[in-house]
């Protein structure tokens, strides 16, 4: 038993009402605990005197495991030779960066940030095995995925004949057997269209090819099987039409066919578009109605996807839009799609700050930060590596912390930029108890993860001290100390453990009724065998832990 | 149907869905029945995967040698792990027979070591993966083909007799979801120098002259442009003009179609550039329809090693850890070149087979420079190695991923307990003898 005292520190704690609270944290082993009886002794003190102490960040939307990830690694080593490696030292692994860093790299530099929970938002689950062997690789993080599940055809089908019950029991088989966190719905409908030929899906009630089922049915249907199967976190949305201008009507119309279920729309800034979808000139910002529409309805968040200027990598579950990236940049292209479960595009991207659309891309992300009035509904993301790298947090920090800061930067993008967004009207500054929300203790409430983003007694000790300072780009790079499951990772940029975290899934239970369905549905059409499918407990080598699944989300998840 | 060997009847196994690893098909229905130590039948194995498990002999060998004298385990990672901690420029080469638990090792015993590491998807990949580099390209699972396609076309590849189950899983009788009628519903075209088996099973077949593939391919991305193609291409290629512009209608029409690529595309001269022109013409046909370009993959574990290998160094072979970071350049850093230039001066080989497509001049100097070898056969590599592990075998007795040929991840289900260690167990001796020495830097 390690017993840490974590002195006179200024706690940034917002799900425990501390904001700004100079007070002693005190950390027994891997958990949060209550101050001891004054006759027990810290077996090591840390002095946080005049620090900022956070809870460890949490990404909640980021691709750093599996095909796609990997794919993008293979097919862009120029992305790696053009970034400064990750040298190896007596305790760490060597690796390399750019837009999408090798396993071992992307653990110590989310570490290096401060960030101790990252979640892969889009594994098909054909490939859950690649995305748990590459999580082996992925030091220090808890990390967790979320399945693809917006174009698999069991699922479609069995919405489409009405069948929700046998479409409810295959996801919790689903989520089980390969071990994953909760549903994710890309482009729902559409992907499953492009592969059968078509370009896309456009419109909320249009069906998908085959199926009488459309984008509607799937939002609610798996809305509703998110919230009962008690998953720790709802539906996590990719909406339909991204990145074309005029879309927010489509993501509005999304936003309501969920009727009141909880949901989470994730990169929303992508989503937000206003303007006529055959004029790019007509392109505009259609935040302010779609973040009122958030303001009325607390049980839909969003995080952001914030574009940022620079060389990165697209990549998405999102076919369709792969190949809409590799017609507009001309660059190389990945497409990858899954047997009946999943797409995937991968294309190089460059945000220029003189583009007039990337810059509008950059002011609709700010202000979504800006014009939700709620912290606790928004999330800070760039969409990992798709708007910027995760390394680019800080400077979103900057932006949202400084309205001057804001305001050149404005001032430097292509003109039409401030004629076609509020973003200069927009005086509202981020205080640090909204950072630490909108970084942590957000995403841990909203992904469901009750003993993440807060410092609260039970909570896992995953802390980040910060030195503060006015300039917060640097105070927010260079954390003073992050501290993981109890134990000192880094101290001042330098890792000083390399430990493994562990990996989060469910067991939302299920009738078991269903499988002999699922397995005549693979002896017929899948090519890998029923019984060959999904990830064995064995594969997580120990590190799995099981987030409960249960109406009230109060318990604390249980190591498995 | 194999004859059994006479057996004891009585103390039958069965082990059913086993992973067969004989192609990149990596079918995994597989149910082998067992007596004693020997597989006695492989129902639902083709041919080739059949003989494969047949041929399976347990081996007595156990343990580890140094110049050839057994010697306990500990005392042969302490050994590996010297030559490899004092070597100046050690290289790390095989990967293709492992699981990625074993591949994972590797890499981190060559980060740990500063060496090279390379696997033999090096080789191939050298012509395919620089396309990938290139240009991208457009692939799927293979159950999107046993579902969707209606127009196949194999290029240089005879899967009929390489890839024996291929067209009955996933692709030209496979049925599936659009395809209820498997190959009635389907559009075959072979292209190859010479009819293969495959060709004659074909609707048609295309005879391309040797080393004229880049010029239909090009040709064809002409003609689904509307581009006007000369006549004379027929000359230059052996495929007549008409022949090239019904295949180009075909392919911009159908509903799915999928190109397979073999070595005979991608292994021959130019290989890297047949295969960009295959990819390219897969992409630009997707304005019409979806079409897909795909290797057809090969035996053992390379598309495994080429992914362990990429997430943790970033690059896929041919990674140089010397000056303590990942660094790439194939050629260069590619272990055929290295032991050519007589670099290294020390090795790890990970299975034996993976030495015998090196150039001679290769294998001269490995036999130079000390070497660690791992494998489960005794073969030449091994019996002269300075250091020697007799490991168990990945394909019949060690449980672990492997990866087919589109990226789809299996588990390996073993025929049989191995008295020998695996290839991780062996790999990570050897690390924890490594560290123990101390720090390199």
């Amino acid at each position: 038993m390690t017993l840490i005292r974590i002195k006179n520190g200024t706690v940034y704690d917002p799900a425990n009402g501390r904001n700004g609270v100079v007070m002693d944290l005190w950390i027994r082993d891997a958990s949060i605990v209550d101050g001891p009886t004054p006759e027990e002794l810290p077996d090591q003190t840390i002095d946080a005197s005049g620090l900022v102490i956070m809870p460890g960040g949490v990404d909640m939307h980021c691709h750093i495991v599996g095909p796609k990830v990997n794919m993008a690694r293979k097919m862009r080593p120029e992305d790696h030779r053009d970034a400064p490696p990750v040298p190896r030292t007596t305790i760490t692994r060597s690796g390399t960066t750019g837009s999408v860093p090798s396993s071992f790299a992307t653990g110590y530099l989310y570490a290096g940030l401060g960030y101790t929970t990252a979640v892969d938002a889009a594994i098909p689950p054909l490939s859950a095995l690649h995305a748990h062997e590459e999580f082996l690789d992925t030091p220090i993080l808890d990390k967790a995925f979320l399945v693809l599940m917006g174009n698999n055809y069991y699922a479609l089908k069995a919405l489409a004949e009405g069948e929700y019950e046998r479409a409810r029991a295959f996801t919790g088989w689903l989520l089980e057997s390969s071990r994953g966190y909760g549903i994710k719905v890309v482009n729902p409908g559409g992907v499953e269209a492009w592969k059968t030929g078509w370009d896309n899906i456009h419109s909320l009630d249009e069906k998908v090819p085959h199926l009488d089922c459309t984008p509607r049915m799937i939002l609610k249907g798996l809305a509703q099987i998110a919230m009962d199967l008690h998953l720790p976190h709802s539906v996590h949305v990719h909406c339909n039409n991204l990145g074309l201008p005029g879309n927010s009507a489509t993501t509005l119309a999304s936003m309501e066919a969920l009727e009141g279920r909880r949901a989470h729309l994730t990169h929303i800034q992508f989503h937000s578009y206003g303007g006529d979808s055959n004029d790019q000139g007509s392109f505009c910002s259609d935040v302010p109605a779609l973040a009122s529409w958030i303001n009325a309805h607390p049980e839909v968040t969003v995080d952001v996807g914030q574009v940022l200027f620079g060389p990165t990598t697209s990549m998405t579950g999102d076919g369709p839009l792969g190949y809409f990236l590799h017609k507009v940049t001309g660059r190389k292209w990945t497409s990858s799609d899954t047997e009946l479960e999943a797409g995937c595009g991968i294309v190089p991207i460059v945000y220029k700050e003189k583009s007039f659309v990337h810059g509008l891309q950059w002011a609709i992300g700010l202000e979504w930060y800006l014009l939700v009035n709620d912290p606790w509904q928004v999330v800070m993301s760039t969409d990992h590596p798709n708007g910027a790298s995760f390394v680019s947090y800080p400077e979103i920090i900057a932006l949202l912390m400084d309205r001057n800061y804001r305001n050149e930067i404005l001032k430097r993008v292509h003109p039409r930029v401030r004629e076609r967004c509020v973003l200069a009207d927009l005086d509202r500054e981020y205080s640090l108890q909204e950072i630490a929300i909108i970084s942590r203790a957000g995403p841990a409430r909203i992904l469901g993860m009750t003993n993440k983003g807060h410092l609260g007694a039970g909570a896992d000790a995953d802390i980040t001290i910060y030195t503060p300072d006015t300039d917060r780009r640097r105070m927010f790079e260079l954390p003073r100390a992050v501290i993981k499951s109890g134990r000192v990772v880094v101290d001042r940029g330098e890792i000083r453990e390399d430990i493994l975290g562990r990996v989060w899934h469910v067991r939302p239970g299920y009738d078991s009724g269903v499988l002999p369905d699922i397995r005549k549905w693979f002896d017929a059409f899948v090519t890998v065998r029923f019984d060959n499918y999904g990830v064995d407990k064995s594969c997580l080598a120990g590190m799995g832990a099981v987030s409960p699944c249960a109406p009230k989300t109060t318990r604390k998840g249980s190591v498995s | 149907m194999a004859i059994a060997p006479k057996t004891d009847r009585t103390s039958l196994r069965v082990v059913s869905d086993a992973v067969c690893t004989f192609c990149g098909c990596l079918c995994d229905d597989i149910q082998l029945t067992i007596a004693g130590n020997q597989i006695v039948n492989a129902e639902n194995a083709c041919e080739l995967g059949r003989a494969d498990y047949l041929g399976y002999r347990a081996e007595l060998q156990t343990g580890a040698m140094v110049h050839g004298v057994a010697v306990p385990l500990e005392e042969a990672f302490a050994k590996a792990a010297k030559i490899l901690a004092d070597a100046r420029f050690p290289i790390v080469y095989g990967l293709s027979e492992s699981v990625g638990e074993a591949q994972r090792m590797a890499v981190a015993i060559a980060d740990r070591v500063g060496g090279c590491i390379d696997t033999t998807a090096g080789q191939a990949f050298s012509q395919s993966g620089m396309a990938f580099q290139s240009v991208g390209k457009v692939a799927c699972s293979l159950g999107e083909v046993k579902n969707r396609a209606d127009l196949i076309v194999l290029w240089g590849t005879n899967p009929t007799e390489s890839h024996p189950r291929h067209a009955d899983r996933y692709s030209t009788k496979a049925s599936g979801l659009f395809t209820p009628n498997g190959r009635k519903d389907r559009h075959v075209v072979v292209v190859d120098i010479c009819q293969t088996a495959s060709a004659v099973e074909a609707d048609q077949f295309l005879q391309v002259m040797p080393g004229k593939d880049f010029e239909v391919l090009w040709c064809l991305r002409a003609l689904i442009k509307g581009v006007v193609v000369a006549d004379s291409i027929g000359a230059r290629t052996g495929i007549p003009l008409e022949k090239l512009q019904d295949l180009a209608n075909r392919m911009r029409s159908c509903q799915f179609g999928v190109l397979f690529f073999g070595s005979g595309l991608s292994a021959t001269s130019g290989g890297q550039m047949n295969v960009e022109a295959a990819t390219i013409l897969a992409q630009e046909l997707n304005e019409f329809t979806r079409f897909y370009a795909m290797p057809m993959g090969e035996r053992g574990n390379s598309n495994g090693a080429e992914n362990v290998v990429a997430w943790q160094t970033g690059y896929p072979c041919a990674v140089h850890l010397g000056r303590g970071y990942p660094r790439y350049n194939p050629g260069e850093f590619s272990v055929s070149g290295i032991l050519e230039r007589g670099e290294a001066d020390a090795a790890l080989i990970i299975s034996a087979n993976s030495v015998v497509d090196l150039p001679q001049d290769a294998l001269d100097h490995l036999a130079k420079i000390p070497c660690v070898v791992l494998d489960c056969t005794s073969t030449v590599a091994l019996n002269r190695a300075t250091v020697a592990f007799f490991v168990a075998n990945y394909a019949f007795e060690t449980s672990g991923t492997v990866c087919r040929a589109d990226d789809v991840p299996l588990t390996l289900r073993p025929a049989f307990d191995s008295p020998r260690l695996s290839q991780t167990s062996v790999l990570r001796g050897i690390d924890q003898a490594i560290r123990a020495i101390g720090p390199r830097i």
